[in-house]
């Protein structure tokens, strides 16, 4: 088959490929547990296109007031799994944080005065990579790291940590990372999806019980046995249960059973990507669920509003990071006029990771803006933990404020506001509500 | 009435495992292949019927659009059968390109190209379609029926129904159609098929096409349940295989059956949990496809039925170190300098590459060297890192003992791994090993009760004050642990080494070469695997517990059961049976650093995967027993260039008879007595009340026609059939122990298809049966066995390249290392010409007159008058005639019988 005179060498390098297979099932096998969600493409253009392009084009969005900055560059990292790994969705993680630094380094004096430089590391969810690109990070001397998301956040967070590096991430629910007083910035509520929403929701509806629908994987479960939320429950007078989903399960019946069962009129809420919410709001239907059901904002795709019926998720509430799909949103407009302007034709305007990483890259800036003398990453650290309530860019207008102060939960989280959307019978988000979003006490 | 429910509700995952299972039974059964790319092809189909559904054809060929218009939707018909044509095109193309090429490789080889079509596959879908789900729309109708408290979901009924029918349509027509028997035909023989005029290759090349449109019709089946991604069906054939193991990958409506059973049960796992709280909340669904396994398994006790073949092949030569003087010296420079001109990532990845190697190692011990198929290595070395985590965390135990007590525990945990070994044998086990690691995975490592969600952290390593960490930052990683690394590597790979060449080693590559023979020489067989498994599993424990001070936090995520065969698959094509395939495999390892040099100067972006894949077949079919073979050949030619010479240069003598006296034989009585034996398979007499005296020093002849019950006899003597009736040796009943302890009594026995271990040497074959507990007595007792049969001149040579004599002399000397009291030889004769069948007379003869008793079963009686003092003549079971020879030759009845001429005064002489 091949020419005789170099096989040598032509086995070697084709023997060398083989090595990838290992990855490549090593991350299909964890894909799911991952909360990184699928949100595609084109879920975007769907959703822009029914809630209202016409307004982004007629209304002028700013960027700002330009604020340039002038000083030495410093290196802020980011940490993605990229999306040539099998079961990633993070392709768009990259240019959304370089359109960020572009515009902060623009519009926002960059890192207090310092324009900031992107330093990326592709982990491919490989926890091995992860603890390489980690300690890359230190090398590098970067003064803050964004990590996107992912499944291997406690690898690549250790280290950091361990190191003293500022490590920001948008949505962690681990009980370790969340209760770091020292250098980790969680930039939304974890209670806000996984406990605020839900009691709100069985308030609402009169329920007594909130069932939890989760993939069985340690870092999705791990937050319902913390005292935080046994508390936060007790308080509210409401009873919850956990029903673990097995890693890649096609059928959730009887899960749905479980709960059909055991809290037919309460609420459920199913914290999972659309591969798993798809299935469940469908056997929930077919096993004639009477209660309520609420969600995350991963499960809002495309995908989902094909597949499952719109009497079923019309007036569904689900928890989000930002107002996804809400194309008049003025803080949404004017992250894809900026994604626009830097990284043109590069990121999809809904795609809900590179929104989350956004916002994440804005948060350091903002967040160190007073900063005085040498940037490292203590001093970024300090200025963090010393900032003042800011709005959080591309979020709806939710405050933030990284002084451990804005939850009894850890004081890592930087905000406590809650923004929740409702679906139409057509599945999509027709209008979000921002609660709980008072400025924190200093 | 709940559990009736639960039980129920598990129809829809039963369904999707029954279906993906029976694809695997059809296409194991045509062509041998274990398919973990089965649900590849399910979900290829799948998402075809999908699109062609939504009016579109899907193309996966790169550089093409990714769907082309058909002109509108196409209904339910149309769509399915447009689908199944395409999947069974796909099986035609998988046939040709891959399993074809491939057809006479070994089993594992087949099934790790399965698993870089199913990377490829996987991959093409990816990239042409993207990670968004695909939803279909329900096939069957989707009620949901209720007769009191039960519940059931029509469609999910009726999927389970659809698949039934599958089944049953399937087993009537392999059964009733003449292409069913056909392809039954050629499973059975593929020379029996090619004598009747059926070509293999098309029977073969219509079951893959077949199959590949069983598991598309599973795949639109199915599909309606859940979205389709990717990876969607990829978890699910774990139970999928362990529903085809319990039909023993042969019989379809068990496999179907226990498919759903499994479904059901897992259900039902669920409610159980639900409402007790003492049982793990994590894990029990996963456990219950092992449970199902093992327990068919055990009941049954039947593995994967081995398909005839012209060319039976397993698992490559495991050659012997020549030296290990200079490949250690090199090895260890090679990985120093390498340690000390990379730094950071670069550095990180030797030592990635340095961790694989030991854990390709423990790949190396049970399954290259045991043969005993394991998919559960990167568990164990999980069960090691989880464990050191624990050791050194809680209880406070410092290095290195905190390793060496993780890697026990791995021990422990891999025995127990390897206890259905003990039942057993080939890709059976591993799919067993598969169940386990899938199991241990989400009960332990993905068990939020014993990890939590921040991992499992470890803390540095420390000898005498020295850090031997890995360090962070500017100093990761540090050369001190690189070191560590390197040196655990050396002296891992130094102990494999000497354990190939080990009695140990013999015996493992013994019980892989055949587990019956192995036993026919003394060879524990249970032992030696338990000890392959317990030694591999140490050997990944330690790797494990390396990867965790690597890692400093570690999850389940490096330590999945499906990321395990992926490794298996790594170190498979480097080369399985040989320490420097151990070590080439980590340097291919994803972790390695041949993966980084790939990863930095080819920029494929999303198409590295998917030419892994194709890499991964491509080498496969060129190398079928993996890369190190190349080399292993090389070394090989060399040597045997080297001992050519003197062999012509000195005609081979056969060496006089220089036996010590006969050992007093204080014993007065017969040394073999076998007193009123009867052996029965089922209803059927093999043996009936045979009684038989061989004397010490005595030969011993026994004749008789095909199926008169001689080799039923031996086995019945030796312990290799259940019998009853009494053996004594010297006196002592032996009856009732195991095979391998009558061998170290002192019962030796050669097998008719003499059952040499082909790929060790002369020496190593003799070796093996030497079971004397010091070095110098066995080095001692091989030389003079050599020596005796008049083999010293080849004892370097492969068995395999000896001539039919010269394997004989093998086999007798290898039944007589250990002087045995009583030797059963079984068919010596057959195949050999008058020179080398005179002189197996005068090598029998030499035996007996050392004192052992010789009880010889052959078809030459020329060879059996001559040489015995007394012979028994058996048919249909039975004593019919004994006698000495004269007598024997005097009855005139037998002679027309069955002796025909036999005065050939050569040998008689």
């Amino acid at each position: 088959m091949l020419e005789s005179g170099s096989i040598a060498p032509t086995t070697w390098r084709r023997a060398a490929f083989a090595g990838v297979v290992a990855l490549v099932l090593l991350a299909s096998a964890c894909s799911s547990s991952s909360k990184s969600p699928a949100a595609s493409q084109g879920d975007t253009s769907t959703t822009a296109a029914t809630t209202g392009s016409t307004t982004t084009a007629t209304t002028a969005v700013t960027l700002g007031t330009l604020h340039r900055a002038a000083g030495t560059p410093v290196k802020v990292g980011l940490l993605t799994t990229g999306g040539n790994c099998s079961g990633c969705t993070s392709n768009y993680e990259a240019p959304a944080a370089r359109a960020a630094v572009a515009w902060l380094n623009d519009y926002n004096n960059g890192l207090a005065g310092h324009p900031m430089t992107l330093d990326v590391c592709v982990d491919n969810n490989d926890p091995g990579t992860g603890s390489d690109c980690a300690n890359q990070m230190i090398r590098d001397n970067v003064v803050a790291v964004v990590i996107g998301a992912n499944g291997i956040l406690e690898t690549e967070w250790k280290i950091l940590h361990d190191a003293g590096v500022p490590v920001v991430n948008h949505s962690a629910t681990q009980p370790a990372l969340i209760q770091d007083p020292k250098s980790t910035f969680i930039l939304y509520d974890p209670q806000a999806q996984t406990v605020t929403l839900p009691i709100a929701v069985a308030k609402h509806a009169g329920a007594k019980k909130v069932s939890f629908l989760v993939v069985d994987v340690p870092t999705a479960t791990d937050i319902y046995k913390t005292d935080s939320t046994k508390r936060a429950f007790e308080d509210a007078g409401i009873k919850f249960d956990v029903i673990p989903v097995p890693l890649g399960q096609a059928d959730l019946t009887p899960e749905a059973q479980q709960i059909v069962a055991n809290n037919p009129d309460g609420v459920v809420d199913i914290i999972g990507s659309d591969v798993t919410c798809i299935p469940a709001l469908n056997a929930l239907h077919q096993l004639g669920f009477h209660g309520t059901v609420t969600t995350i904002s991963y499960c809002i795709t495309d995908a989902m509003r094909k597949a499952v019926p719109g009497n079923v998720v019309k007036g569904m509430r689900f928890g989000a990071e930002a107002p996804f799909g809400e194309a008049s949103d003025p803080s949404l407009r004017q992250y894809a006029a900026i994604v626009d302007k830097y990284e043109r034709g590069k990121v999809p305007h809904g795609d809900q990771p590179a929104i989350t990483v956004f916002q994440s890259v804005a948060a350091v800036s903002i967040g160190a803006q007073d900063l005085k003398g040498a940037v490292t990453p203590a001093s970024v650290t300090a200025a963090m933990k010393a900032m003042k309530n800011s709005v959080l860019p591309a979020a709806g207008g939710r405050i933030f404020r990284c002084n451990g102060k804005a939850t009894s939960e850890g004081p890592a989280v930087c905000s406590v506001s809650t923004l929740t959307g409702t679906l139409d019978a057509k599945g999509n988000p027709t209008t979000y509500t921002l609660d709980n979003n008072d400025p924190i006490d200093g | 009435m709940t559990h009736v429910t639960s039980l129920l509700l598990g129809l829809g995952n039963g369904g999707v495992y029954a279906a993906l299972a029976i694809a695997l039974v059809l296409t194991y059964r045509s062509s041998g292949v274990v398919n973990f790319a089965t649900g590849t092809i399910a979900l290829y189909a799948a998402y075809t019927y999908a699109s062609l559904r939504d009016g579109k054809l899907l193309v996966l060929v790169p550089g093409l659009p990714s769907t082309v218009g058909v002109g509108g939707r196409l209904g339910f018909v149309p769509a399915a059968l447009l689908a199944l044509a395409l999947a069974a095109a796909l099986g035609a193309l998988l046939y040709a390109v891959v399993f074809r090429p491939l057809r006479q490789a070994p089993v594992l080889a087949r099934a790790v190209a399965s698993l870089g079509v199913l990377v490829v596959m996987q991959g093409l879908i990816e990239n042409r379609l993207g990670q968004a789900p695909v939803s279909v729309a329900p096939i069957f109708p989707a009620r949901s029926w209720r007769w009191g408290s039960a519940t059931v979901l029509s469609d999910r009924f009726y999927l389970a129904i659809a698949v039934l029918g599958l089944t049953l349509a399937l087993t009537a027509l392999y059964r009733w159609t003449r292409f069913g028997l056909v392809t039954r035909a050629v499973a059975e023989t593929q020379v029996g098929a090619l004598v009747s005029g059926v070509s293999p290759e098309r029977i073969a090349l219509i079951n893959w096409m077949a199959s590949a449109v069983v598991a598309g019709a599973a795949g639109i089946l199915i599909a309606p349940i859940s979205p389709l991604t990717p990876s969607a069906y990829t978890l699910a054939v774990v139970p999928a295989l362990a529903a085809a193991a319990v039909g023993h990958f042969e019989l379809m409506v068990p496999t179907a059956a226990a498919g759903i059973v499994i479904g059901m049960l897992q259900s039902e796992a669920l409610t159980l949990a639900g409402q007790h709280h003492w049982l793990p909340q994590s894990g029990l669904a996963e456990l219950v496809p092992l449970f199902v396994i093992i327990g068919a398994l055990l009941v049954t006790g039947r593995g994967i039925p081995v398909r005839g073949r012209v060319l039976r092949q397993q698992l490559g030569r495991a050659p012997r170190p020549r030296s290990l003087l200079v490949p250690t010296i090199a090895g260890t420079t090679l990985g120093v300098v390498a340690l000390l001109v990379t730094q950071g990532t670069w550095r990180s990845a030797v030592i990635g590459s340095l961790i694989a190697a030991i854990l390709g190692l423990s790949y190396v011990v049970v399954t290259g060297f045991a043969g005993q198929v394991s998919l559960a290595q990167l568990t164990l070395a999980g069960v090691g890192g989880f464990s050191l985590s624990g050791i050194m965390g809680s209880w406070g135990v410092p290095f290195p003992f905190a390793p060496i007590l993780a890697a026990m525990i791995a021990t422990a945990v891999g025995v127990v791994v390897g206890l259905p070994a003990l039942r057993l044998r080939g890709l059976t086990l591993g799919i067993v090993t598969l169940a386990l690691a899938y199991a241990i995975e989400a009960s332990w490592f993905r068990n939020g009760q014993f990890v939590h969600s921040a991992g499992a952290s470890i803390p540095d390593p420390k000898l005498f004050g020295l850090n031997l960490g890995v360090g962070t930052g500017h100093a990761f990683p540090r050369i001190q642990f690189g070191l560590l690394c390197l040196f655990t590597l050396v002296g891992i790979a130094l102990g494999v080494a000497r354990l190939r060449t080990s009695a140990l080693g013999s015996a493992m590559l013994a019980v892989r070469a055949n587990e019956r023979s192995a036993a026919g020489i003394g060879v524990n067989v249970t032992a030696v695997k338990i000890a392959s498994f317990a030694i591999a599993s140490f050997i990944a424990g330690i790797s494990g517990c390396l990867f965790a001070y690597r890692q400093s936090v570690i999850t389940f995520v490096s330590f999945t059961a499906l990321g395990g065969l992926a490794l298996l698959a790594t170190v498979y094509l480097a080369g399985i049976t040989s320490v420097f395939g151990g070590i080439l495999g980590g340097v291919l390892a994803s972790s390695g650093i041949a993966f980084l040099v790939l990863d930095r100067t080819v920029h494929l972006g999303n198409w590295f995967a998917v030419l892994s894949g194709v890499g991964l077949i491509a080498t496969l079919i060129r190398h079928p027993e993996g890369l190190a073979s190349g080399g292993h050949d090389l070394a090989r030619r060399f040597s045997h260039f080297k001992f050519l010479h003197p062999r012509r240069a000195t005609p081979r003598r056969v060496v006089p008879l220089t036996v010590a006296e006969a050992p007093p034989n204080v014993y007065a009585g017969p040394a073999l007595a076998v007193e009123h034996l009867t052996v029965r398979y089922g209803g059927v007499v093999a043996v009936s009340n045979v009684s038989i005296h061989v004397e010490a020093g005595a030969i011993v002849g026994l004749i008789g026609p095909n199926g008169a019950g001689k080799t039923s006899l031996i086995d019945a003597v030796t312990g290799f059939a259940r019998a009853e009736g009494a053996v004594l040796l010297n006196g002592d009943r032996i009856d009732g122990v195991p095979a391998h302890v009558r061998v170290r009594r002192g019962l030796a026995r050669t097998f008719q298809a003499l059952e040499l271990y082909d790929d060790l040497t002369v020496e190593e074959n003799v070796s093996a049966a030497a079971f004397s507990t010091t070095r110098d007595h066995r080095h001692h007792q091989v030389t003079s066995a050599l020596e005796r049969s008049g083999l010293s001149e080849l004892r370097e040579r492969h068995a395999e390249d000896l001539s039919q004599g010269e394997r004989q002399l093998v086999s007798i000397a290898r039944a007589c290392v250990s002087d045995p009291k009583v030797l059963l030889l079984d068919e010596p004769a057959a195949g050999l010409d008058t020179t080398d069948t005179r002189r197996l007379a005068a090598r029998i003869r030499d035996i007996a007159a050392a004192g052992t008793a010789v009880l010889l079963v052959d078809h030459d009686i020329a060879l059996v008058l001559g040489v015995c003092d007394f012979i028994y003549v058996l048919d249909f079971g039975e004593v019919i005639l004994q006698g000495d020879p004269a007598t024997i030759r005097a009855d005139r009845g037998l002679a027309d019988a069955y002796l025909g001429t036999l005065h050939d005064p050569s040998i008689a002489t």
